[in-house]
């Protein structure tokens, strides 16, 4: 909301310089985005170079067709001469005119000059150099009751500053020059001026001849009024008008309009004009829309309108959105000559949902959405009906319609001095807060321990206590609060267990050269086809998103692989030849029902990888290594080791991985997530080379399981003895199932086997491969012998040979 | 082998001992070693030749025979230590390397910097007693909105601002709702920050429709607003410096009254005013204020006998202004220029 200081002055005089109101504002609640000099720059001296003239004589240039040479009285002994280029300067004109020295707003300097051979001591002025119009068809002619030589800052804003605040949605008071001097003079300690009393002439002729006024959605409209006024002459307004109008934003129409806008913008109640001659039967229905009715509205769009919206129709057809804006044909026109003068009260939701359901906002209904105070109306019709009057004729017919449903009064709370230093943590003395109080509008009554206040109809935001408490700090100043700190009396925080375990996830393969990525958790339907999931597979069937901002975030992720693969992808493109990803969020599973209930989906934390290019850098001294899916499987082992889980691998199945190269993770017999290369077509899809491998894996489960603590062991006073066994078996045998028999067969004091090489070749025959085991063999209770253990392996041999087919390697 | 005497075996000796010192190689070392203590060395013969002398000489000369024999040979020994390390020292003043040339690489990850801001963010309250919980993502409208005292038709409540997945469950547009999944379910006192994911329907070049938000909120007994403001005092400086000062600025939320806005005195300029803070010398950080008394209401916390305090803070908001990182889409892109700077 642009609020010009000159016009705050109205209701509040303003003694500090606008950057400290300006912070004075924004640390009391008011944020000002901008403070901003308005019109010519410069302090009083500059301003008495802007001064009224009288044009004593005009003259054609002798050498310019389009100039005149005009001998202007400025109060001075003899009249300047001026050289003026404006089709319209006359003799008799009163102007306004600026003497050498000045600086125009648009920043042009005024010196003496010549023009084509005369010389010009100064320059008549056009609204549009003082910004009081974006553009001017000629020189400003002013009224002639101003005197030559009077300082023009006397009449206009010559020189002055803008204030744009944003106000927050719970004080619609201060959408309005007025409400927003009232803050003003709360906060400065200055009186408030309640403004002026408005006289117009009144006729005999009774309103209720001229229209009759129907509600019948009085719950969308609790209060309706209207006055008319006839015999009005539509035409341009004065130029204090103009000026203030445009100083707001806004652009000058013409002198119905301007005032209609200067009302709204005073007191911040939206009025809207008729031209009563296109009120069908003279009569106005304020209901709802029929279905399927349709409007042009004066943006010049065709709209259609539904039940819930409210119209205000005549007796044919709808001529304004309620509140929000009106109908091309029902404008007031150059012709007009009778308008009818709409002040009302609409229900905020119901403009609201208007607002929306149309994508149409206005001044107006910015103003309606949140809710205005009804008892406006009688003051904002007084304050149009005064000033339409006075600049463009007419009479107003006797009385006014008004319409209420119910009527709002000035409401009562008890404020608890106590309750205020015990929700503040600072003492404000019960004179402090009432003072506070009335100086914001609020009657106060001193009852004891409390306060009784009766709030004004303009603050409908004050409804609890609690608001007043909110009031009191707020112009008491919150800088002058303590800094304190609660006092926890029992328990105390810090991450879960699970938490920790998160952390160390992530810890973990950053400390393997990872790095993290954050992907949006919506993403293409696309991708999931992408991932040549079936239809019925859960992972197929997302939440999905109703109003998604575009079809390629328009459903929930049901796995974070497609957007790491895209992740990938992205950074290919940008020439990145080591692409080693991986993510910790959310996937989202409507099949499985959420630990929070109401009907939300499951959502997993998971933990996901993506390994495309070498392992490491390329460095001058070593061979590049792939990153495979033993590199891929190694960094879950790794992972899974850091955080104390025991897990298995099988061979498993799933559409967006290569078939023979993937794994799912089992822990504890449940399935926790899966390793492997990703599949030729799936990275084809992603527009990535072939041999990237991933991994994802269910973090909620492995942080549940994780091991907690561990417990000590004595691994020093009897060592461990380590025997190589290498044994040749079947090339399809897997090496699980290998070290599974040798675990069996070594017994209790076999703690570990491990294959540490795999050979295939000549040696051992065709279909036949060697694995290379270490064996860990340990005793809690002695030091092995080394004849104990030759005869534990020995003893190992002939289980192997029955149940494996092994054969010792020669 | 007539008159072995003392003067013989000293003579002996002393040559060693020179010969010993003036040897360059330890080849040379080895010739002398076979020429003074071998099988056919000079005083290998005499030793052997002292049966037969004369019964009374041969305690005398044999004990000094065999003393020489000791001292040489510790002496050449000695000689050969320092041969040896001469030689090795020569050999590695040969073995060099281009000490500039790059080590081979042992891969170093990152953490996204919205993780890494989150941890500072987590860490610093969890040092002040909280604990970190987290909610749902996908939300009731119940505890997104209408617990949280947003009216019917507040403007966040349209499917212009917000995503829907139906008509009551949705994308949780702030992390606030945690708040009153807590309040339900726990009683006071609480002390928490819940960190996550929230959304709203908004994109462009200061909004993405993904974001991340800390929501903090104490309940307890005598909880006041300048409880609040140390609180978040102490948050300022922990996490931008201990020279940092913080401002509240009275604010509208529908669930916390007083609501409060609060600014950071400017990192980049101390407070003087540069094009960061706009020449304010203030960047605002996050929203706050008290529970409303409604909120209590929905979760059922009696307003008379407890008090407290909410906040909620952009986590991309804070790594911008912490790391001077100036286009927001930069977290979401992904790219490891980026990524790899942190
Ligand atoms: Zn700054």
């Amino acid at each position: 909301m642009k609020a010009p200081l000159s016009w705050l002055r109205d209701y509040v005089e303003i003694v500090l310089p606008p950057e400290e109101l300006a912070s004075r504002l924004a640390l009391t609640g008011t944020e000002v985005e901008r403070v901003e000099p308005l019109g010519a720059p410069g302090d009083d001296a500059v301003q008495e170079l802007f001064v009224v003239g009288k044009v004593v004589e005009r003259e054609k240039h002798p050498d310019a067709d389009k100039l005149s040479v005009c001998r202007v009285d400025v109060g001075e002994e003899s009249p300047r001469t001026i050289v003026c280029g404006a089709p319209n300067v006359a003799a008799g004109q009163t102007v306004a005119v600026v003497l050498p020295g000045a600086v125009l707003a648009n920043g042009m300097k005024i010196g003496e000059a010549k023009l084509r051979g005369v010389k010009s001591s100064g320059m008549i002025l056009s609204g549009a150099e003082l910004g009081f119009e974006a553009k001017s068809e000629g020189i400003m002619v002013l009224p002639e009751e101003w005197k030559a030589g009077e300082r023009l800052a006397e009449h206009l804003p010559v020189s002055d500053w803008l204030l744009d605040v944003e106000v927050t949605p719970n004080r619609p008071d201060c959408l309005s020059i007025k409400g927003l001097a009232r803050e003003i003079a709360a906060i400065t300690e200055r009186p408030f001026v309640e403004g002026q009393d408005f006289a117009f002439p009144v006729s005999e002729r009774p309103v209720e001849e001229d229209i009759s006024i129907e509600v019948p959605a009085s719950d969308l409209c609790p209060r309706y009024a209207a006055r008319v006024i006839r015999g009005v002459t539509v035409g341009p307004s004065p130029t204090w008008l103009k000026a203030r109008i445009t100083a707001a934003g806004m652009r000058p129409v013409n002198n119905v309009v301007d005032v209609t806008n200067y009302v709204m913008w005073s007191l911040g109640q939206p009025l809207h004009a008729f031209d009563l001659a296109s009120v069908a039967g003279n009569k106005i229905i304020v209901r709802r829309a029929q279905p399927g009715e349709g409007i042009r509205t004066l943006d010049d769009t065709q709209r259609t309108l539904t039940d819930d919206m409210l119209v205000i129709a005549d007796a044919e057809k709808p001529s304004v959105i309620a509140g929000i804006m009106g109908s091309i044909d029902s404008e007031v026109t150059e012709s007009t000559t009778d308008i009818l003068l709409e002040a009302a009260n609409f229900a905020r939701s119901s403009i609201l949902k208007t607002e929306s359901a149309l994508s149409l906002r206005s001044e107006s209904s910015t103003r309606f959405e949140k809710g205005l105070d009804p008892n406006m109306i009688p003051p904002a019709l007084d304050m149009a009906c005064a000033l339409l009057t006075e600049l463009a004729g007419g009479e107003v017919s006797r009385g006014t319609v008004d319409i209420q449903a119910a009527t709002v009064e000035p409401w009562q709370l008890e404020l608890r001095v106590a309750r205020v230093s015990q929700l503040l943590g600072i003492e404000v003395t019960k004179a402090e807060m009432a003072d506070i109080l009335r100086r914001l509008g609020c009657q106060v009554e001193d009852a004891g321990d409390r306060l009784r206040v009766t709030i004004p109809t303009f603050r409908l935001d004050l409804e609890r206590e609690i608001d007043l408490v909110e009031e009191v700090v707020r112009i008491y100043g919150l800088e002058r609060l303590p800094a304190a700190q609660p006092c926890r009396r029992s328990g105390g925080g810090g991450l879960t267990e699970g938490q920790r375990k998160v952390r160390r996830a992530e810890d973990l393969l950053a400390g393997a050269g990872l790095t993290q990525v954050v992907v949006y958790s919506f993403i293409d339907p696309v991708w999931l086809t992408a991932l040549r999931l079936s239809a019925e597979s859960p992972e197929a069937k997302p939440v999905v998103i109703r109003n998604p901002l575009s079809v390629e975030q328009s459903v929930m992720r049901t796995m974070l692989l497609p957007g790491l693969l895209a992740v990938a992808a992205r950074n290919r493109a940008m020439r990145e030849e080591r692409i080693h990803l991986f993510e910790v969020g959310r996937t989202f599973h409507p099949e499985r029902p959420s630990e929070f209930g109401g009907g939300l989906p499951r959502e997993v934390n998971g933990l996901g990888f993506v390994l495309s290019g070498p392992v490491v850098e390329k460095h001058w001294e070593e061979e590049i290594r792939p990153s495979d899916f033993y590199a891929a499987k190694g960094l879950v082992e790794r992972l899974l080791e850091g955080l104390g889980v025991a897990a298995s691998f099988g061979r498993t199945d799933k559409p967006f991985l290569h078939p023979g190269k993937a794994a799912h993770v089992l822990v504890g017999g449940q399935e926790v997530g899966w390793v492997g290369e990703v599949h030729p077509l799936v990275l084809q899809a992603f527009d990535l080379p072939e041999g990237v491998v991933a991994a994802e894996l269910d973090l909620d489960v492995l942080s549940a399981m994780g091991r907690s603590l561990t417990v000590f062991e004595d691994l020093i006073t009897y060592p461990a003895v380590e025997q190589d066994l290498a044994l040749v078996v079947d090339q399809n045998l897997q090496a699980d199932r290998v070290l599974r028999v040798v675990g069996e067969a070594g017994g209790p004091l076999l703690r570990e086997a491990r294959v540490f090489d795999v050979y295939e070749g000549p040696q051992v025959g065709a279909g036949r491969r060697s694995l290379a085991l270490r064996l860990t063999f340990r005793s809690s209770e002695r030091t092995l012998s080394e004849e104990e253990i030759n005869r534990l392996r020995s003893e190992m041999l002939p289980v192997l040979r029955e149940r494996l087919g092994a054969e010792l390697r020669s | 082998m007539q008159g072995l005497t003392r003067p013989d075996l000293k003579q002996i000796y002393e040559r060693g001992l020179r010969d010993f010192e003036t040897a360059r190689t330890l080849a040379e070392l080895e010739d002398l070693r076979v020429r003074y203590l071998g099988r056919k060395a000079e005083l290998t013969n005499l030793l052997r030749s002292i049966p037969e002398l004369p019964q009374q000489e041969r305690p005398e000369v044999g004990r000094f025979g065999n003393l020489v024999k000791r001292e040489l040979e510790q002496a050449l020994e000695s000689a050969r230590k320092d041969l040896e390390q001469a030689e090795l020292a020569k050999g590695l003043e040969k073995d060099r390397v281009d000490v500039t040339l790059p080590g081979r690489p042992w891969p170093l990850g990152h953490l996204h910097l919205i993780e890494q801001t989150r941890r500072e963010i987590e860490d610093i309250f969890v040092g002040l007693g909280y604990d970190v919980v987290q909610g749902p993502e996908i939300e009731t409208d119940y505890h997104n909105f209408e617990a949280l005292n947003h009216p019917e038709d507040h403007p966040a409540r349209s499917l212009h601002d917000t995503f829907f997945v139906d008509e009551t469950i949705l994308l949780r547009t702030h992390t606030s709702p945690v708040q009153v999944r807590v309040m339900e379910q726990q009683p006071p006192p609480l002390y928490l920050i819940a960190p996550g994911k929230t959304y709203r329907r908004d994109s462009d070049a200061t909004h993405t429709p993904m974001f991340h938000q800390v929501e903090g909120l104490v309940v307890d007994r005598g909880v006041t607003l300048a409880d609040l403001k140390g609180t978040l005092d102490t948050f300022a400086k922990k996490m931008f410096g201990e020279e940092r000062q913080i401002r509240l600025r009275p604010h509208y939320f529908p669930f916390t009254e007083p609501s409060v806005e609060v600014d950071v005195s400017c990192m980049a300029c101390n407070g003087q005013g540069c094009r960061l803070c706009k020449r304010s010398g203030w960047l605002e950080i996050l929203g706050a204020g008290m529970v409303d008394p409604n909120v209590f209401g929905f979760v059922g916390i009696d307003p008379e006998e407890y008090s407290g305090f909410a906040f909620g803070m952009g986590v991309e908001r804070i790594a911008m202004l912490k790391y001077g990182v100036t286009d927001l889409r930069l977290f979401y892109e992904n790219d490891l220029r980026f990524l790899r700077q942190f």
